[in-house]
């Protein structure tokens, strides 16, 4: 999971640290809030389709709860470790906090590798995951949700388990679950939508004019999806899109100057998310490297797929043109790049403040599961669009305000929230 | 001033006694000189030169273009002097610019001769910069050239020429007008001039573009381009001197230049720094030249230096002033920045005392409004920071001028909707792409007429306005019809409700809900949601009451609710689109349904909380045609009918008063006794406690009947009402006495309670002047009681009313009245309607008025039959055909008889019921110009009952009967008179056929 020689945790206390001091933050918050409030780690034994018994290594990380029940998904994945969690754990935190929603970081996770084990043992993991730390978690203390390779099926496994045992409903224990099974309309879109209605914002400060620009994208999943289908329905132009080629185990850019079609695209993905690359020559593509996404001549970048993309060895590709880069995935940009592109004057949105928006509705479908009460989509929407642009510009006003990155920003207004809730409780 | 302004300005100088003045909008370019017809003298290497290197046409595009300004100047080449003197013909050339002189003629005579042709023509001469070009401006050949400049390859000096004669003729206005300030120029040197003018257009342009950003409407980017800084050139040192002294306080920098020796006399920047203190002044110096190195504390840049057009760049951008204002405390800490008015009030208010005092006295806030051409505000900043008043004092009045520049800026004008801006001030916004529709363009446009020529001072305490209106463009309905696949439905034949239940199960586009969202956690009175259709303002067809509009309460404490009743009203009027009533309408007219698209108008609605209902205290629809006049009234003295509570009541043709706007003291009832028998009793409120759900979406879940005690419980009716006096048999205005009150607006029309006849009149003649045709205007009252602010009379609605015209004339003295059907004097419409042979009538031997709703489905179906047949119809019935109010009349929709070409209203019981101009149905009577015959009782005897029974019948159900006659009749209508009749056989008829109807 880790690149080797990067510890995840470490780079988390280090923008926490440096966050810390441009706050004046006291010792004791400092200490508080630079490692998780509790850390539960546990095995889980599981009888395998053969016969044979399988110990699995389960952690869940509760970094601070002093906003809400902590709020994170679990991850199932072969090199999963400790810090990675525990810096995950953290992040969310933060983003909770920039959202200003009422709930706090947790992450969790088995090392197991999903690939190579049944669906049987795949549910028997997660229902034993649940019976290690019933006591800990629940729809008031701590709210798991999908993450790397697991999804609503496993959600609705560990739900089921929970509710089997302390022998109640409660919907709210989990997000990420299917609609009419107590999921949110909007879920699905959240993410990307919520992203658009950021990258909107900021152009309007810019006086850009949204129509009149065109924008790339590096990825084609359901954060860089969603946001193509709301940049377009707002009048944008997206001209490139890099996606995975599952086959080749390498990504192609698409690139159309008349601007990408995504129904057209999504006609002719199969089920890994790879674009049949003939067809989309076919219909007037021309068929990139993997890298070309971030060449283009635009506005606007959107890197939506995977972390470090753009570093050290490409932020000089970046054209003068790009005025905004709005990161759809998480930490897709080095911080030596961020700085480097924040020097040229472009506005660089943070990745938890601008995928917030997927968070921000797991917090509405808690909402709706805990009053079974559910809202349509248009109330979603409605409500996620005023809480990112809310968010985005009162990172936006300090970011002016203190002269700092929009990433600073970010990072000041949310360790301050969760610092302020802390005090307020009288922790430290 | 345009005609129809000067129109509008007497028609107010007669009902107020004031004039409007210029108060025009300002972004009209009105009076100044766009250059818009170039003539272009050159040889064709040299149009080569400038097109290709120069790249013309993409300069001009881009500076005026992609800047909306209006126009393009467009350049037309000649290559001869005689054909350029040719082409002068006709006038139509602003500007003749000769780049180096034709072959066939020299400048000298070009230019005299063009000159004698055209004594206004603008004529520059651009020239390659030789030796021969100094030697003809000594010798006096450029005597008729206004300007000259050299060509350096850069097409970008021939834009700079364009904009140099722009602004030297528009500066002297523009700066009277609005304080526009200038940049003043002096380089003698054609050379350097023609260098450096280019980039300080370039600056002034990259200055204005920043002040072009954000959600402001097209009229407000107008404006401030229009009130960009401008260039005045000079052309010797003392016309410099002149224009500074004459421009004083207007002059932004000025660049000058001081390369000729002076001699020991006052240079020119001396000068200047005497008459303008603290004006920023650029020197351009030869620092080996003559004059010597430069004063030490002077500004300057050499002639000489390769930086210079850079230095005077920099110079004009500093002088232009910052995008931002940064207000930083004494200790360097930042304290807020401003980037616009909105962030400059927020600025303001955060602002610690001392910071706040130490920025308005040092004048940084009134530079920086300059630098944003908001010249009425620096000057208010200004005079505040002078007046000695203490920071607090200060502080709130800048607050306020704020405000009060806020409410104007967004006067008459059409703001995208934004969230971040939206406030009390902004009264007209939109939101998507696409249209208005017909109801909010109609609006729209009232609203920018209104802003341009009332003002508050025009009727002293009564504002004259609209709502505040967002419009959800006709962009919205498509997109929402679009994604949710709902053209798949068989919108042609399913019935309403489920039409209604498919379009409220849809999702609203994404992209309008977050700012739908915002606007409902803003406003919290009750709201109007109304439909404003693509075809409802033709004005043949006006689609009146044909598509659905609902108000609502909007009062939960939640914004959620309130967020979610807005959006299913909206969908519930996009479903109307497709509703029955809309598909009949619209049959009866030359469009079809596919060609409809709806915008909807979100509108808060005018009135005022008491108790659990709200409700304006006036109501009322006007019209600038009367097509019943009564006593001395002239048919184009209009009329108007007003009720307490909304206006409900008159749309729906309930009881009403009605008067005459330029004559409110002729009675239109006969008798006192009449009048209180006719008076309003029962009026609309919203209720503001009610649920609406969303199966329930109709008026009548939002909105509570209520009674004249109740409006008198309320406080409401002192100014309405008259009491009357059973001894004297009379009405005494006001509440002054005991008795029972008869709602006749006797303070108001009579008396001087509220200037009501006239402004209505006022909106009458605007309306009419405006659309230039006769309108109906639809508005409501609040009035103030507690003298705290002024009454407010709401603008709501204009259309065009179809006059007569075309008046064609018909002669009834002298038709036999045993060859008619049925005559009258009160008859609506013109001219001769020929070729009908069906009648759709209510038996008068069977019908009770107690069955009137019961002949509805009767009279629907043949209607459908007949209008699917294509065969115009004569309907006939007893009292008011659209009445709610079954005992006056049939109370059917429009829809249900909209195959009909001709409409008689019989007596009821001996009495005629007066037909409501201001309803729906009327408007859509007499748009579609149908002729509609009110039969009095004594031309009641004269209907031939007989004839019309003896027909052969072709359907009959219950009281409706459905004849054919084997011959067609002739409906015959005088409009002047009034009178009409209808012929039972037309004078040489053919075969029997369906008929035309007159248009």
């Amino acid at each position: 999971m880790a690149e080797k020689g990067f510890n995840a945790f470490k780079m988390a206390q280090d923008q926490f640290d440096r966050v810390a001091g441009m706050l004046d933050l006291d010792d004791a918050t400092r200490q508080l809030l630079r490692e998780p409030q509790r850390e539960y780690h546990f095995l889980i034994p599981v009888k395998m389709d053969d016969g044979s018994f399988k110990v699995f290594k389960g952690f869940r990380m509760q970094h601070n709860d002093a906003r809400g029940p902590c709020k994170g998904g679990i991850r199932f994945h072969p090199q999963e470790t400790v810090d990675t969690v525990k810096a995950l754990s953290m992040w969310m935190t933060w983003k909770c906090a920039v959202a200003d929603i009422p709930l706090g970081g947790g992450k969790g996770g088995v090392i197991c590798d999903p690939h190579n084990i049944s669906m049987r043992e795949q549910e028997a993991i997660c229902r034993g995951w649940v019976r290690q730390v019933v006591n800990n978690v629940g729809p008031v203390k701590d709210v798991p949700a999908p993450d790397v390779m697991t999804n609503a099926q496993h959600m609705l496994w560990i739900l089921d388990e929970y509710e089997a045992i302390t022998g109640g409903k409660y919907p709210g224990f989990i997000t990420g679950k299917p609609v009419g099974m107590g999921g949110s309309l909007g879920r699905k879109e959240a993410t990307g939508y919520g992203l658009v209605f950021q990258l909107r914002e900021a152009l309007k400060d810019r006086g850009i004019d949204l129509k009149k620009t065109k924008a790339s994208v590096q990825g084609f999943g359901n954060v860089a999806q969603f946001s193509i289908d709301l940049y377009t329905r707002y009048g944008g132009k997206v001209v490139a899109t890099a996606c995975w080629d599952q086959k080749e185990s390498k990504a192609y850019t698409f690139f159309r100057e008349k601007g990408v079609d995504l129904a057209e695209l999504q006609s002719i993905t199969d089920r890994f998310g790879s674009i049949d690359r003939d067809k989309a020559k076919a219909m007037g593509y021309s068929i990139l490297p993997g890298d070309d996404w971030l060449k283009q001549e635009v506005d606007i970048l959107i890197p939506a797929a995977l972390e470090n993309q753009v570093n050290t060895d490409n932020v000089g590709l970046v054209k003068p043109s790009v005025k905004i880069i709005i990161e759809g995935a998480n930490g897709p940009m080095t911080p030596e790049a961020d700085k480097a592109l924040n020097d040229k004057g472009v506005m660089v949105i943070p990745d938890f403040l601008s995928n917030s928006g997927g968070v921000v509705c797991s917090y509405f479908e808690q909402v709706q599961s805990n009053m079974n009460y559910f809202w349509t989509r248009d109330e979603v929407l409605a409500k996620l669009d005023d809480k990112m642009t809310k968010s985005f510009h009162a990172v936006l006003d300090l970011s002016k305000q203190k002269g700092v990155s929009m990433r600073d920003a970010a990072y000041m207004i949310a360790i301050s929230r969760v610092a302020e809730a802390c005090h307020m409780r009288g922790w430290v | 001033m345009t005609g129809r302004d000067r129109e509008i300005d007497e028609a107010l100088s007669q009902i107020t006694g004031k004039s409007a003045g210029e108060r025009l909008p300002s972004a009209e370019p009105w009076g100044q000189l766009c250059v818009r017809n170039i003539l272009l003298v050159s040889t064709a290497y040299d149009y080569f030169l400038l097109e290709e290197e120069g790249r013309l046409s993409e300069l001009f595009r881009k500076v005026y273009g992609q800047r909306e300004l209006g126009y393009v100047p467009m350049t037309r080449h000649v290559a001869s002097g005689e054909r350029a003197l040719a082409s002068l013909d006709g006038g139509w050339v602003d500007l003749l610019v000769v780049f180096n002189p034709p072959g066939d003629l020299g400048l000298l005579d070009l230019a005299r001769r063009a000159r004698e042709k055209s004594p206004r023509l603008r004529i520059v001469y651009l020239a390659n910069n030789t030796p021969e070009l100094a030697r003809m401006a000594a010798s006096g050949e450029c005597d008729n050239i206004d300007r000259i400049f050299t060509w350096h390859g850069d097409g970008k000096v021939f834009l700079a020429i364009v904009q140099a004669v722009e602004d030297a003729e528009n500066y002297e206005r523009d700066s009277t007008a609005f304080g526009v300030r200038g940049i003043l120029l002096y380089e003698p040197s054609l050379s350097r001039l023609s260098g450096i003018l280019p980039s300080i257009y370039d600056e002034i342009w990259e200055h204005t573009d920043a002040l072009l950003q954000g959600d402001i409407s097209h009229t407000q980017k107008m404006a401030r381009v229009r009130r960009r800084p401008k260039v005045l050139l000079a052309d010797s040192p003392d016309a410099a001197r002149k224009l500074a002294e004459r421009h004083a306080g207007k002059i932004l920098c000025a660049v000058l230049d001081e390369t000729e020796p002076h001699n020991g006399k006052t240079t020119l920047r001396d000068a200047l720094e005497e008459s303008a203190k603290g004006l920023p002044i650029l020197s351009l110096v030869n620092s080996r030249g003559p004059c010597g190195p430069p004063q030490a504390n002077a500004r300057t840049a050499d002639i000489d230096s390769p930086r210079l057009v850079h230095d005077v760049a920099a110079f004009v951008r500093e002088a232009l002033g910052p995008a931002e204002l940064n207000l930083v405390a004494a200790d360097g800490r930042q304290i807020a920045r401003a980037s616009d008015v909105w962030s400059l009030e927020r600025a303001i208010w955060t602002a610690p005392k001392d910071v706040l005092e130490r920025y308005l006295r040092n004048g940084t806030i009134v530079s920086w409004l300059v630098g944003r051409t908001e010249f009425e505000l620096a000057d208010e900043f200004a005079r505040f920071s002078e007046s000695g008043k203490d920071s607090e004092a200060m502080r709130r009045s800048v607050l306020e001028a704020i405000s009060k520049h806020k409410t104007q800026s967004h006067v008459g004008t059409i703001a995208n909707y934004s969230r971040e801006s939206y406030g009390p001030f902004v009264r007209f916004s939109r939101l998507g792409g696409g249209a208005l529709g017909g109801k909010a363009r109609g609006l729209a446009f009232m609203d920018k007429i209104i802003s341009a020529h009332v003002t508050d001072e025009t009727f002293p305490g009564v504002r004259i306005s609209i709502p505040r209106t967002v419009v959800l463009c006709t962009g919205v309905f498509e997109q929402f019809v679009a994604s949710n696949r709902l053209f798949e439905l068989d919108l042609a034949s399913m019935p309403d409700d489920r039409i209604a239940a498919a379009f409220l199960e849809a999702d609203l586009p994404i992209t309008v809900l977050g700012d739908l969202r915002s606007f409902v956690e803003d406003v919290r009175t009750p709201i109007g949601v109304r439909s404003s259709s693509l075809l409802e303002d033709a004005l043949f067809q006006p689609f009146a009451g044909v598509y659905e509009s609902l108000m609502l309460p909007n009062s939960s404490n939640e914004t959620d609710n309130r967020f979610q009743h807005l959006c299913d009203a909206v969908k519930f009027v996009f479903a109307s689109t497709y509703f029955e009533k809309a598909r009949s309408y619209i049959q009866a007219t030359p469009s079809k349904i596919g060609d409809e698209r709806m915008a909807v108008v979100i509108q808060e609605v005018a009135g005022a909380k008491h108790g659990d209902a709200f409700y304006p205290d006036i109501s009322g629809v006007a019209r600038s045609y009367d097509y019943w006049p009564f006593g001395s009234c002239e048919n184009t003295d209009g009329m108007a009918n007003v009720a307490l509570g909304l206006g409900k009541t008159i749309v729906d043709g309930g009881v009403s008063f009605r008067f005459c706007p330029l004559h409110p003291n002729v009675p239109h009832y006969g008798s006192v006794r009449e009048l209180m028998k006719q008076s309003q009793k029962v009026f609309y409120g919203v209720a503001l406690g009610s649920q609406v759900g969303r199966t329930g979406l109709d008026d009548a879940a939002t909105l509570v009947n209520l009674e004249l005690e109740d409006a008198e419980r309320d406080g409401v009716v002192e100014e309405l009402v008259s009491t009357y006096d059973p001894q004297g048999d009379r009405l005494y205005p006001g509440t002054g006495r005991d008795g029972a009150r008869v709602l006749d607006f006797g303070p108001m029309l009579q008396g001087d309670a509220f200037p009501l006849a006239r402004i209505v009149g006022l909106m009458l003649r605007m309306g009419e002047v405006s659309l230039g045709c006769p309108v109906e205007i639809e508005f409501a009252i609040t009035l103030d009681r507690t003298g705290e602010k002024p009454h407010e009379f709401k603008f709501l609605q204009v259309r065009s009313m179809v006059a007569k015209s075309d008046l064609v004339t018909v002669e009834l003295g002298d038709i036999d009245k045993s060859q008619t059907l049925c005559q009258s004097d009160s008859v609506m419409g013109n001219g001769i309607v020929d070729g009908m042979v069906d009648f759709v009538y209510v038996k008068p031997e069977t019908f009770e008025m107690a069955n009137s709703q019961q002949v509805v489905p009767c009279i629907r179906k043949i209607n459908k039959t007949l209008m699917n047949e294509g065969r115009p119809y004569i309907l006939i019935g007893p009292g008011r055909w659209g009445s709610t109010d079954p005992w006056l009349g049939i109370p059917i929709i429009w829809s249900d008889i909209a195959g009909s070409k001709t409409i008689v209203e019989t007596p009821v019981d001996g009495r005629v019921i007066d037909p409501s101009q201001g309803s729906h149905f009327f408007q859509n009577m007499s748009s579609l110009k149908l002729g509609y015959f009110t039969i009095k009782p004594r031309f009641a005897e004269d209907f031939d009952w007989n004839w019309l029974n003896n027909l052969p019948v072709v359907a009959e159900e219950g009281d409706v009967r459905h004849a054919r006659s084997p011959v067609p009749v002739q409906v015959r209508i005088d409009g002047r008179t009034g009178r009409g009749a209808i012929l039972k056989k037309a004078p040489g008829f053919g075969e029997a056929k369906g008929g035309a109807c007159e248009g």
